[in-house]
C-alpha cells in the first residue's frame, strides 16, 4: 500500500524529443559535415605520422645501439666495423658499380624464378584445389615435396644442370612454387559453395564457375601466397648464391667473409633487407588496390 | 507410395496449358550422415505438381526439408530416388532456366552491385551495353539506385538480399525458386518487395516456388500453400488460397485473409509441437 502511495507522489520522468523540421539548420549541418571530414583526414594523417615516426625511431635505435657497441674500447673493428667504415664501403661500392651489379644480378634471378614459380603454383594450385580428382592425383606428390626445403635440391640441380644461371633460377622458382601453392590450394578449398551454386543457377558453365567465381573468391589467399613466396624466393636466392655463384648479393656476403671484410657483409645484409621490404610493400599496395572488395584487403 | 502425401494442385483461373512447370513424383532423398550410421531421410515420398504460372509457397518447421526440395528443383541436388521434372523433362543439373534466391548470402563480394546483377546476363552472352541497361532497371526496381558501384561489404544485409533478387530477376529464369528471400528484410521493405514481386508475377506469370516462415506472407502471395512436416520431410497439407487477385495491401485486413492465416498458424503449431515431441 505504501508502495502505491510512493509511486503516485513521485513524478515520472518523460522522454523528451524535438522533431526535426524539414531543412532546419542546413548551413550548420554542412559546416559540421566539413568539420567531421577534416577530423577524419586529420586522424588518418596523425595515424600515418605516428606509424612512420615510430618506424624511423626503431631504425635509429638499432643503428645507435650498433654505433655504441662499435665505440666500446673492447670491440674489434675487424668484426664489427664502425658505421663510418660501412658508409665508406657503401659509397665506394656505389661509385665503382659493384653494388649495383650485385643487386641487378640478384634481382634478375629472383624476378625470373619468382614469376615462373608463382605462375605454375597458381595454375596447378587452383586446379588441384578446385577439382577433387586432380587433387587426389597431385596432393601426395606436392605434399611430400613441401617439407623438403628448396635449398636441399641444390646438389641435385647442380649435378643435372651445372652451376649456370638456369640452375639458380630453377631453385628459386621451386622455392616460390612450394610456398605459394599451399595458400592457393587452401583458398580454392575455402570458396563458399553457395557462390558456385548461385553462378550455376545463373547459367554459368563449370569452366566459368572456375574462372569467374572460384578464382576471384580465392584471390585474398592467392595474394597471401604471393607475399609469402616472395620472402621465400628472396631468401632462397641469397642462400643459392652463397653456395654457387660468382655474382649477386649472396656472393657479396660470401666474398665479404672470405676476404675478411665484415662491412661488405653488413652492406649486403642491409640491401637484401631493404629490397625485400620494398617488394613486399609493393605487393601490399597492389593487394589493397585489387582487393578493395574484401575485408581482408588491409 | 503414401497416398496421403500425393496431391495435385489445380490452377483453375488462368492456365490452359496443363503440363506442370515443376513436378516431383514420389522422390526420396537421403543425406549421408556424419555421425549416425544410417542414411538420413530428408525428403520422404514427395509428390507435388506445380502448373505453369502458379505461385506456390512452402512452409513448415525448421529442418523439414524446404531448402532441400528447392535445391532439388534447382538441379543442385539430384534426389536419391526419382527425378524432379521441369516442363516434363527430368532435371539433371542446374542452369539458368531455374533461378534461385538462396537462403544464405550469395551475392559475389568481389563484384560491385552493377556487375553482380549483370552476371547472369553476361553468362548468357548478352552484350555489355544491353546488359548494363537491363541491370540498371532492376537495380532501380529493388531500390538500390545510387549504389551501383558499391561492393557488397559496404551494404547492409537487407540491401545485399535486394542485390540478390535483382540478379535473379534480371537473368529472367523460367521458374523462380526463392528461399526465404525477404526473411532478412525490415518490415517496410518486405511489404514493398512483396507487392513488387506480385506485380512482376502478375505481368510475367512465371512459376514461383517460395519458401517462407511468414504465414501472412505465404497467404498474401500464393495460389497454394504447401505445408511440410519434419523428420522425415513430407507434405502434410495443402491450402488453396482463393483470395481474388490482384491482391493489395487492404487484402490483409479482409476476413478471408485473416481466417486463412489463422488456420495455417494452427496447423503449423500442431506440427511444431509434434516434431518437438518426437525428437525428445
Ligand atoms: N548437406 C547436408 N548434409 C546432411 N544433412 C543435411 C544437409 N543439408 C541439410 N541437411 C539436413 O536436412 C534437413 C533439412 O534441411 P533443410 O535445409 O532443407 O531444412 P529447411 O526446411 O530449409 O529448414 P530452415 O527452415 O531452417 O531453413 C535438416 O535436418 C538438415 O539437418
Ligand atoms: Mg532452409
Amino acid at each position: 500500500m505504501t508502495l502505491i502511495a510512493v509511486q503516485k507522489t513521485e513524478p515520472q520522468p518523460r522522454v523528451t524529443a524535438r522533431l526535426n523540421a524539414e531543412a532546419t539548420g542546413r548551413a550548420e549541418a554542412q559546416a559540421q559535415e566539413a568539420e567531421a571530414g577534416r577530423k577524419f583526414r586529420e586522424q588518418a594523417s596523425a595515424k600515418r605520422r605516428l606509424q612512420v615516426s615510430l618506424g624511423i625511431l626503431s631504425l635509429v635505435i638499432v643503428v645507435a645501439i650498433y654505433w655504441i657497441i662499435t665505440a666500446l674500447p673492447s670491440s674489434n673493428p675487424a668484426l664489427l666495423p664502425p658505421p663510418g667504415v660501412i658508409v665508406r664501403g657503401f659509397v665506394n661500392g656505389i661509385l665503382d658499380g659493384s653494388l649495383f651489379e650485385a643487386t641487378q644480378a640478384s634481382l634478375g634471378r629472383v624476378a625470373a624464378g619468382y614469376v615462373i614459380g608463382c605462375a605454375v603454383a597458381i595454375v596447378v594450385g587452383s586446379i588441384r584445389g578446385w577439382y577433387r580428382i586432380v587433387g587426389y592425383l597431385l596432393d601426395p606428390v606436392v605434399d611430400a615435396m613441401r617439407p623438403v626445403p628448396a635449398l636441399a635440391y641444390i646438389p641435385l640441380v647442380i649435378l643435372w644442370f651445372g652451376i649456370g644461371e638456369g640452375a639458380r633460377i630453377l631453385v628459386i622458382a621451386f622455392a616460390s612454387f612450394l610456398s605459394c601453392i599451399v595458400s592457393v590450394t587452401a583458398g580454392m578449398k575455402e570458396v563458399p559453395i553457395v557462390y558456385a551454386d548461385a553462378a550455376r543457377t545463373l547459367g554459368a558453365s563449370e569452366r566459368m564457375v572456375f574462372l569467374r567465381v572460384a578464382i576471384p573468391s580465392a584471390l585474398p589467399y592467392i595474394f597471401a601466397g604471393l607475399r609469402v613466396s616472395l620472402g621465400a624466393a628472396w631468401g632462397t636466392l641469397v642462400a643459392a648464391e652463397l653456395i654457387a655463384a660468382q655474382s649477386g648479393l649472396g656472393y657479396l656476403l660470401q666474398a665479404g667473409q672470405a676476404f675478411f671484410r665484415s662491412e661488405l657483409v653488413i652492406i649486403a645484409l642491409v640491401i637484401i633487407g631493404l629490397i625485400g621490404y620494398l617488394m613486399d610493400a609493393f605487393l601490399k599496395a597492389l593487394q589493397t588496390r585489387l582487393l578493395r572488395w574484401s575485408s581482408r584487403s588491409g | 507410395m503414401a497416398l496421403k502425401n500425393s496431391m495435385k494442385i489445380d490452377h483453375s483461373e488462368t492456365t490452359i496449358d496443363w503440363a506442370p512447370a515443376l513436378s516431383v513424383d514420389g522422390i526420396r532423398h537421403y543425406f549421408s550422415p556424419t555421425h549416425a550410421e544410417r542414411p538420413f531421410l530428408v525428403l520422404d515420398d514427395i509428390n507435388l505438381s506445380i502448373p505453369k504460372g502458379s505461385f506456390v509457397s512452402l512452409v513448415g518447421p525448421s529442418g523439414c526439408g524446404k531448402s532441400t526440395l528447392l535445391r532439388v528443383f534447382a538441379g543442385l541436388i539430384i534426389p536419391t530416388i526419382g527425378r524432379a521434372m521441369l516442363s516434363g523433362e527430368p532435371i539433371e543439373g542446374p542452369n539458368e532456366r531455374k533461378g534461385m534466391v538462396f537462403q544464405e548470402d550469395a551475392v559475389f563480394p568481389w563484384l560491385n552491385v552493377q556487375k553482380n546483377v549483370e552476371f547472369g546476363l553476361q553468362m548468357r552472352g548478352m552484350g555489355g551495353r544491353e546488359r548494363a541497361e537491363v541491370a540498371r532497371e532492376w537495380i532501380e526496381l529493388v531500390g538500390l539506385k545510387g549504389f551501383e558501384k558499391s561492393y557488397p561489404r559496404e551494404l547492409s544485409g537487407g540491401m545485399r538480399k535486394r542485390v540478390d533478387l535483382a540478379r535473379v530477376y534480371a537473368s529472367n529464369p523460367e521458374v523462380l525458386l526463392m528461399d526465404e528471400p525477404f526473411g532478412a528484410l525490415d518490415a517496410l521493405t518486405k511489404l514493398r518487395l512483396q507487392d513488387e514481386l506480385l506485380r512482376l508475377w502478375e505481368q510475367s506469370r512465371k512459376t514461383v516456388v517460395f519458401v517462407t516462415h511468414d504465414l501472412d506472407e505465404a497467404v498474401y502471395l500464393s495460389d497454394t500453400v504447401v505445408v511440410m512436416a519434419a523428420r522425415p520431410g513430407r507434405i502434410s497439407s495443402v491450402y488453396h488460397i482463393d483470395i481474388p487477385r490482384p491482391r493489395r495491401f487492404e487484402t490483409r485486413a479482409t476476413e478471408q485473409f485473416t481466417a486463412l492465416a489463422h488456420r495455417l498458424w494452427g496447423e503449423i503449431e500442431k506440427l511444431e509441437a509434434s516434431a518437438g515431441g518426437s525428437s525428445l
